[in-house]
């Protein structure tokens, strides 16, 4: 689906990302994680076709993204973090009146289905509702496009406790087997039990890009009382400190992502060549 | 062309509220006209000018109809919506130069025309003649045409060039562009004078009504070939170079 070699970017002199290597597949709901600055948002921009690289290749759907062709256009949907976009004097409804006829997927049902789980009025002008009912609206239109390619920046930002619930059902149930959906947050915690492979970027490369099920095989999440001497990460937790280390015993563990990320951040090298060479 | 035809019917959906608002203003025009026709003191505003007005109004509303209809379109957060619809960017620009040049126009033309015919039929003591059929036999002078339209395609270009403050800087290039032309203009004459050729240029006619824009003859007097330069830049470099410039900026914008 998404084919990513060599990709470099720039804003002004600034490099944001270097040599970016990546391949992503239909069927599956990537997590981007990365730190402020990482180049997440820049990334998303770059496969939606709104950037254009300075160097390498960015191939989506078998097209390049900033030709901006309508078969490529009408085959993505870019969510972005904020949502000025929507935030005008018309309805939900009138929105995807206006929107729904370049999606030629788009299922009108589904897209009150979803409104309805939000609990959200697809009759009120938009530029009433808060910040967080208006992206739970664009949600909804997100997902009710049935497009091959999501792309979902911070899409849990802004939303209340029982509202980020619902959008995990919402992901889980509702986008299609075939999309490839890809997630950037830095709320990891909100997305948990939802996305997976991982991909952790950094500005230089892509430390991490692997299934839970490898992660697990190649790293240990476990509470110990104590922090034993091969652990990579440690941080302290209720009854003790959970811990990262390597899966040397081929344990089982559930991957924790918030202690598999901040494992990363502290030990870059060494994860990257965890599962680079295996 | 079905494509086409559902971006078009976006745009008129998309801009409806603003089409209403802007009609009921320009509706209301006629009818103000028809209060000052029954005001007891006397003065009536004519069928020419009821017409003059409409032409002043339909002119300057094309002038800024970009920055009416498309203000938003390049912003970094609100305009994207408009850059990921599944339509060309050649599709984009069409529907663009068409709601600027020929749906403005049309429209305004109409509903003036419209209240203005009603008034008519209804009070024709109060309120002589129709506007529409008066405007046929309005002559339109091809060089105001041409002006209008140049000022609107530089309107469309700054629009899309300029991201933030785009009304003010468009203003100052505007603004800009005068003071250089003049300055451009007065140099070159005070140059000719100082050169001891102005009884040559005081006895130079020329009218550039009956040359045609392109004709430039070897025996031309060099004043003669400047102007004719000038207007062939006013009058085809910049409008196609505005005209492309807008498509380019749409087909390379980066948000």
């Amino acid at each position: 689906m998404i084919q990513i070699k060599d990709l470099s970017f720039k804003y002004g002199k600034k490099e944001v990302l270097n040599h970016i290597s990546m391949n992503l597949d239909a069927g599956k709901i990537y997590g981007l994680l990365g730190e402020n600055g990482a180049g997440k948002t820049t990334l998303l921009k770059i496969i939606a076709g709104l950037q254009k690289p300075y160097r390498g290749d960015c191939i989506v759907c078998n097209e390049i993204p900033f030709q901006r062709r309508p078969s490529f256009l009408s085959r993505i949907y870019y969510l972005p973090e904020e949502i000025d976009y929507i935030q005008n004097d018309y309805s939900a409804f009138h929105f995807a009146d206006l929107n729904a006829p370049f999606y030629p997927n788009f299922d009108w049902e589904k897209f009150k289905k979803v409104l309805e789980e939000f609990d959200l009025d697809g009759t009120k002008k938009l530029n009433k509702l808060s910040h967080g009912q208006a992206k739970k609206a664009a949600i909804s239109f997100a997902v009710a496009a049935n497009v091959e390619l999501l792309l979902l920046d911070e899409p849990s930002n802004g939303l209340d406790i029982p509202s980020k619930t619902i959008f995990r059902k919402i992901m889980a149930e509702y986008c299609l087997e075939s999309t490839c959906t890809l997630i950037s947050t830095h709320q990891v915690r909100d997305l948990e039990n939802l996305i997976d492979p991982i991909i952790i970027l950094d500005n230089r490369a892509v430390l991490l890009n692997e299934s839970l099920e490898r992660i697990s095989e190649k790293l240990c999440f476990t509470l110990e009382s104590a922090i034993p001497s091969d652990a990579l990460y440690a941080e302290p937790t209720l009854g003790g400190y959970l811990c990262v280390s390597r899966n040397n015993n081929e344990r089982e563990s559930r991957v924790n992502i918030e202690a598999l990320f901040n494992a990363t951040m502290q030990h870059k090298t060494s994860i990257y060549e965890l599962f680079k060479n295996a | 062309m079905n494509r086409f035809w559902k971006l078009i019917v976006r745009n008129l959906k998309s801009l409806r509220k603003y089409w209403v608002q802007s009609l009921l203003i320009v509706a209301g025009f006629p009818l103000l006209f028809f209060m000052i026709n029954l005001s007891p003191i006397g003065m009536e505003i004519s069928l020419d000018s009821r017409t003059s007005f409409l032409f002043t109004m339909v002119t300057a509303l094309v002038i800024i109809s970009p920055f009416m209809l498309f203000f938003n379109y390049n912003h970094p957060k609100k305009g994207f919506t408009e850059v990921m619809l599944g339509a060309s960017v050649l599709e984009k620009y069409l529907v663009m130069q068409l709601a600027c040049l020929l749906f403005t126009p049309l429209v305004i033309v109409t509903v003036y025309g419209g209240m203005d015919s009603l008034l008519a039929l209804l009070f024709p003591a109060l309120y002589k003649g129709h506007v529409i059929q008066q405007i046929w036999q309005h002559s339109v002078d091809l060089k105001q045409i041409t002006t209008t339209l140049l000022l609107q395609q530089a309107i469309l270009f700054f629009n899309l060039l300029f991201v933030r403050r785009k009304v003010l800087k468009t203003v100052g290039v505007f603004i800009l562009a005068t003071i250089a032309m003049t300055t451009a203009v007065v140099v070159t004459i005070s140059l000719w004078e100082a050169s001891g050729s102005s009884a040559e240029f005081n006895n130079l006619h020329f009218d550039l009504n009956e040359r045609a824009l392109f004709a430039i003859y070897a025996n031309d007097h060099p004043i003669v070939v400047i102007l004719q330069v000038a207007r062939i830049i006013l009058q085809v470099i910049l409008p196609l170079a505005f005209l492309t410039g807008s498509y380019f900026i749409l087909k390379n914008k980066r948000y």
